[in-house]
């Protein structure tokens, strides 16, 4: 990810299980 | 780097506020029946108007972690390109925010979303949410706003890092 970048915004609607990107992008930033 | 939903933001501000003060926040809430007798295109104008409200407050959050030195990623339907925009043309925090839109072009394919998600078939949801997809994209044009198609799913995420 770029380090830059301190706040991003996704927005997001009906994007099939939201959960599932959200599980997704916290593994991602750990 | 804390992932924040916007969800929360809407339950707080249909929570604390009241009616008379912001009718968008509660029309949907309070006049449930009345809102799913209007055409789509007032149906998006109130869900455009509710992001636009919202967007009042979610600045508040965004310039409190740049200020606190907190990232974060703040996720969830509501967001506004309106303050994206605002967001990414402000020169004081240029450089330190980025916006995306997760998109789904296919109508079909929002009424699966919603089915394998909430168990049911939702027709005219799906619609509204269609159309608000369309009505993003159209804001976005022209300005630093991110479009990610959502599909395919497997790789959305490795996409939305590939552009920041």
């Amino acid at each position: 990810m770029n380090a830059e970048k301190e706040v991003i915004l996704i927005g997001e609607l009906a994007v099939r299980e939201k959960v599932l990107l959200r599980m997704s992008l916290e593994s991602f930033c750990i | 780097m804390n992932i924040v939903q916007v969800d929360d933001f809407q339950c707080l501000v249909e929570a604390a506020t009241k009616e008379c003060d912001y009718p968008v926040f509660h029309y949907w809430k309070n006049h449930f029946e009345e809102a799913c007798r209007q055409s789509i295109e007032k149906k998006l104008e109130i869900m455009t108007s509710y992001a636009d409200e919202l967007s009042v407050f979610l600045n508040i959050i965004v310039k409190n972690h740049l200020e606190e030195k907190r990232p974060m990623i703040l996720e969830g339907d509501f967001i506004s390109p309106c303050l994206c925009k605002k967001l990414l043309e402000d020169a004081s925090i240029k450089g330190r925010v980025a916006c995306i839109f997760v998109t789904e072009d296919s109508k079909d394919q929002i009424i699966k979303n919603y089915e394998m998600r909430e168990g049911s078939i939702q027709e005219e949801r799906a619609e509204l949410s269609f159309h608000y997809n369309n009505w993003l994209k159209e804001q976005s044009q022209g300005t630093d706003i991110k479009l990610i198609s959502s599909r395919p799913w497997e790789t959305a995420v490795q996409r939305i890092m590939e552009t920041l």
